[in-house]
């Protein structure tokens, strides 16, 4: 517990939609060590951008995060619940200490406002600094995110700007006052491979400068291997498998993380010789009843089991998995 | 999943559900008005001038007796002032046989819901100049007052549908002049430009026809509006992914503007029938207010209030306003429920 | 089956009806190629290289500025698969009608036939065959992407477009489209043109791959030729940051250089230059021609090989 800065126990997310109950995150567990790139991988409905707002206590009518989930984050020599925080209290903490990055940059500006006030913006919202010193403080940032004629662009409005060149601008603002974590809800998604590979290498480069943890949340598992220090795979709002990332690619112990390494295509298959490997049916829908497995229906170690009851977590050496038939 | 989202949202709003009843019945009532109400609105009693609401009573002397009113008498010819005589009594009774009627406009029938046993005349909201009752008034006026808003309004919408499809789904030039046309409609002051078409009606039509044609009237300047809506949504949609499909796969303009774009607003144009009818209840009640409107024999809402035209009357008979209130009631419902459906409807809203 | 010469399309850009702005983006600069019956066309490229726009102008949606776009047979039916199955199919619409549309727009089968034909596709594609009352809401996005396909082929198209069909689909659906779509063209015949930001999966789909670079084709060959001996810089560099798992390949160390190209105000020379790690000074004042190397099916736009 003493090594960790945030310690995420049975939080459990969910949204009371007019026609029925969603349950966006099923009793989820997990901790991050300090200097620690965590991946969080899962498809639409796993869970993974909910849970990550409900560390921010961003979620909003209808949802809910159940108040006996907590959510321990280390402030200072102490650990406080975020899950018991006021607005007031999460406001100083929210950007602050951990800070957030988003897929959709151009969604995140404000597109009537130059790019270089902005950047300095939190500085000012947490009083760290005055108009003034923190527009010099954003020239700075701009320098380090390697944006180039960092002095001319912080001139500019969102829309004159890239997608990659805006991503760097929204790892400045949110590195702006040194959070202790970062969370990267698919920061590359929207982005080409090639500009992808200069973000992920600007994220780690800063994560190594400053020492921050980092949440990567992603649906690319390829992405992961070598970026990052552990994966967590979330399928329909619960834990499926966690481990080291060299562990969990190289060898998976859950039918899912099987099925997805074995259903992405890799470069070098060809059409005729090789044939790429398709998992059956379909993600659950939200808010579809499931009382076993979740992955049951679409497993091929599927027994009588998995559909009859939902197995718990076996954990050994650092890895879990939620499996009654893992591969071990 | 049975029931829609957007009906699921609606059904949780209390008071949009309750204006949407409360306009329920008042449409109900109006295609039995010639049962609900005691009297055919035209039907004088000519000793009864400004006779004010008979309250229902129950107790007479100490003994129940059911629901009754008392007689009013008149004392006082020149101002019309009534004095409640006390020993006199009219026992109220259900489906009593009265003035003759057609139910649904065919069927021929004399029993109305509920009149006094000895035939004695019931104002429960007063009666007019003329002796006329109130009630039944307001009952047959609601004929007009309300299907005048939205026959006007189809009517419009269907314009606007036409010309802001064509608009829309053409473009360039077509849709640039046709806006700029709309936009020179919208800009008339809504009211002078009512009294402006009125004023270039025929004197000699008859009640249908003037029907007719204050309904086409009210319709121009909500018409222009549509259009304008119409138009930006089927811009925003013309260029949709699977019109795109549709177009590939060769299928004609037409065919598209009604199948593909047209049925995707039809939340949006719900949401503007209910917020537009008010307005054009409104504008009825305007005109015929100013006497340009609805005239006798017809009977609606605004024509009744014509007679609230005067403080004097106004102030000796209140109960003469009882039709602006209605049209208060009615209007406020129309919004309400709009604005209901609209955050049911929408997407994001709670 | 289908031959593409020098195709060139330029949007300007005008600020409003009465600009008379000159300048315009340069989305394609002369794209030509040939797709032979039952072939896959890949084509691979960034954001704003042109793959969109190409298959915009052979389908006639936005019509190029100059160039030829040559069917053989003339009559040969193209079809459309969109990116994002949640935007292609009308919400308003029941799926057994939204299937068979080309065929009823087409005059192929009479109303009383939607049923009949409705489930012949839904079979086809992979879907129950009583599906066909319900509305695409009723679906998720892997069933919406077939049900798309479905109604590609539902005319017999010759040749079927395929514009980053499962890019916007959950990883463990993806690979059940790319299946089903091979599938069908064994089945039917159809040649494609298929078009990816992801190599990866444009290799696996297509018996040639041409790779785009700011409106200019710079590279094409076969996905095995081409994923082995890469002759352009570009396509180095593209296969470099391809993820791939197993293979530790590090790609967030990778050296990249530049930006986006900018298709406003083109050089004269090679587009990649400003990026191109071994750049000459001729590639600065000309642009290299598409042209063979030592294998005649391996041709590459780069004055390293010219």
């Amino acid at each position: 517990m003493k090594d960790k800065i945030l310690e995420v126990k049975n939080l459990t997310t969910i949204f009371h939609n007019v026609n029925q109950d969603v349950t966006a995150v099923d009793s989820l567990s997990f901790d991050l060590a300090p200097h620690e790139i965590l991946a969080m991988i899962g498809e639409s409905g796993s869970g993974k951008s909910v849970t990550n707002l409900s560390i921010m206590q961003l979620i909003d009518e209808p949802g809910e995060i159940a108040s006996e989930s907590q959510i321990l984050f280390k402030d200072g020599d102490r650990y406080i619940d975020l899950n018991k925080m006021t607005e007031k209290e999460m406001e100083r903490i929210r950007g602050d200490r951990i800070s957030m990055i988003f897929q959709e940059p151009s969604a995140s500006f404000n597109p009537l406002f130059r790019l270089g006030n902005q950047v300095g913006e939190s500085l000012r919202l947490h009083g760290r600094s005055t108009k003034e010193e923190a527009y010099q403080e954003a020239l700075k940032l701009l320098e380090q995110v390697h944006i180039p004629n960092s002095t001319l662009r912080a001139q500019d409005y969102p829309f004159q700007m890239s997608g990659g060149m805006l991503q760097r601008m929204m790892i400045a603002q949110a590195l702006s006052c040194h959070p202790d974590i970062l969370i990267a809800d698919e920061p590359t998604t929207a982005l080409d491979v090639t500009t992808q590979a200069q973000i992920l290498g600007l994220l780690k480069e800063k994560q190594r400068e400053t020492g921050m943890s980092v949440i990567f949340i992603t649906h690319d598992l390829a992405l992961v291997e070598d970026f990052c220090n552990r994966i967590m795979i979330l399928y329909a709002g619960s834990l499926m498998e966690e481990g080291k990332a060299k562990d969990v690619i190289s060898h998976p112990m859950h039918p899912y993380t099987q099925d997805l390494l074995s259903s992405i295509p890799k470069p070098g298959m060809f059409k005729g010789v090789d044939k790429l490997f398709a998992i059956p049916g379909k993600v659950p829908d939200p808010g579809e009843k499931i009382t076993g497995c979740p992955y049951a229906k679409r497993c091929s170690r599927c027994t009588e089991e998995c559909q009859a009851s939902k197995p718990g977590i076996a954990e050994k050496d650092g890895r879990k998995v939620r499996c009654f038939h893992a591969y071990c | 999943m049975k029931h829609s989202i957007p009906y699921l949202k609606f059904k949780r709003k209390k008071l949009g559900m309750l204006c949407f009843w409360i306009l329920v019945v008042m449409y109900l009532s109006f295609i039995f008005e010639g049962f609900l109400a005691p009297y055919q609105p035209n039907t004088k009693f000519k000793s009864k001038s400004y006779q004010p609401p008979h309250a229902i009573h129950l107790i007479h002397d100490g003994k129940f007796v059911g629901p009754f009113v008392y007689e009013y008498e008149m004392a006082n010819p020149f101002y019309k002032k009534y004095k409640t005589d006390r020993a006199v009594i009219h026992k109220l009774s259900m489906f009593v046989k009265g003035d003759s009627y057609k139910l649904f406009g065919l069927i021929p029938s004399k029993t109305h819901l509920f009149g006094t046993e000895d035939g004695e005349p019931v104002f429960l909201l007063g009666a007019d100049r003329l002796g006329r009752d109130m009630l039944s008034r307001i009952i047959c006026g609601a004929k007009i007052s309300l299907t005048i808003g939205f026959v006007s309004i189809i009517t419009a919408l269907l314009g606007g549908i036409l010309i802001g499809g064509i608009s829309g789904y053409i473009g360039g030039m077509t849709d640039w002049s046709i806006m700029r046309f709309c936009e020179v409609i919208i800009l008339l002051p809504t009211f002078y430009f009512f009294l402006f078409l009125r004023s270039i009606l025929p004197a000699d039509i008859t009640p249908g026809q003037k029907f007719l044609f204050i309904t086409l009237i009210l319709a121009v300047p909500s018409w222009a509006g549509s259009a304008r809506g119409i138009r930006n949504w089927v811009l925003s949609l013309k260029n949709a992914d699977y019109v795109t499909a549709a177009k590939l796969s060769g299928v004609k303009s037409l065919p598209i503007l009604l199948r593909h774009i047209i049925p995707q607003i039809r939340s949006i144009l719900i949401l503007d029938i209910t917020l537009s009818v008010p307005g054009v209840i409104l504008g009825e009640a305007g005109l015929s207010f100013l006497n340009l409107g609805i005239t006798e024999p017809s009977v609606s809402w605004g024509m009744l209030m014509s007679a609230a035209m005067d403080i004097n009357v106004l102030k000796q008979y209140p109960w003469v306003l009882w039709p602006a209130f209605v049209i208060i009631l009615t209007v406020f419902c129309f919004f309400t429920l709009g604005y209901s459906l609209k955050d049911a409807f929408d997407p994001k809203a709670l | 089956m289908l031959t593409v010469k020098d195709l060139v399309k330029h949007f300007p850009l005008k600020a409003g009806r009465f600009s008379s702005s000159e300048e315009k983006i340069h989305a394609l600069n002369g794209v030509s190629f040939t797709l032979g019956k039952k072939q896959t066309l890949g084509i691979v490229g960034e954001s704003g290289c042109g793959k969109s726009t190409l298959a915009k102008a052979i389908l006639g949606i936005k019509p190029a500025d100059s160039g030829s776009i040559t069917l053989d047979p003339p009559d040969t039916r193209m079809q459309y698969i969109f990116q994002d199955p949640y935007l292609s199919l009308d919400p308003k619409m029941q799926v057994k009608d939204i299937i068979t549309e080309p065929m009823t727009a087409a005059g192929m089968i009479t109303k009383k036939e939607v049923v009949k034909e409705a489930q012949r596709l839904l079979e086809l594609v992979g879907l129950p065959k009583d599906w066909g009352t319900k509305y695409p809401h009723e679906f998720s996005g892997g069933q919406r992407q077939r049900i798309c396909i479905g109604r590609a082929i539902s005319s017999r198209p010759g040749i079927v477009i395929c514009d980053e069909p499962v890019s916007s689909l959950d990883v463990s659906i993806q690979s059940q489209i790319l299946n089903l779509l091979l599938e069908l063209q064994d089945k039917l015949e159809i040649s494609y043109i298929f078009i990816a930001h992801n190599i990866a999966v444009v290799l696996y789909m297509s018996d040639i791959v041409s790779v785009m670079y700011a409106g200019y084709i710079v590279e094409s060959a076969n996905p095995q030729e081409l994923y082995a001996d890469p002759m352009h810089p570009y396509t180095k560099l593209l296969l470099s940051v391809v993820p791939e798992i197993g293979k530790n390949k590090r790609i967030f160390e990778q050296k990249i250089t530049g930006e986006v190209p900018d298709l406003i105000h083109m050089e004269a020379g090679c587009p990649f230059y400003s990026r191109c790690p071994v750049h000459k000074d001729v590639c600065r004042t000309a642009i290299p021609q598409l042209k063979p190397g030592e294998k005649s099916d391996h041709s590459c736009a780069c004055w390293l090989y010219q």
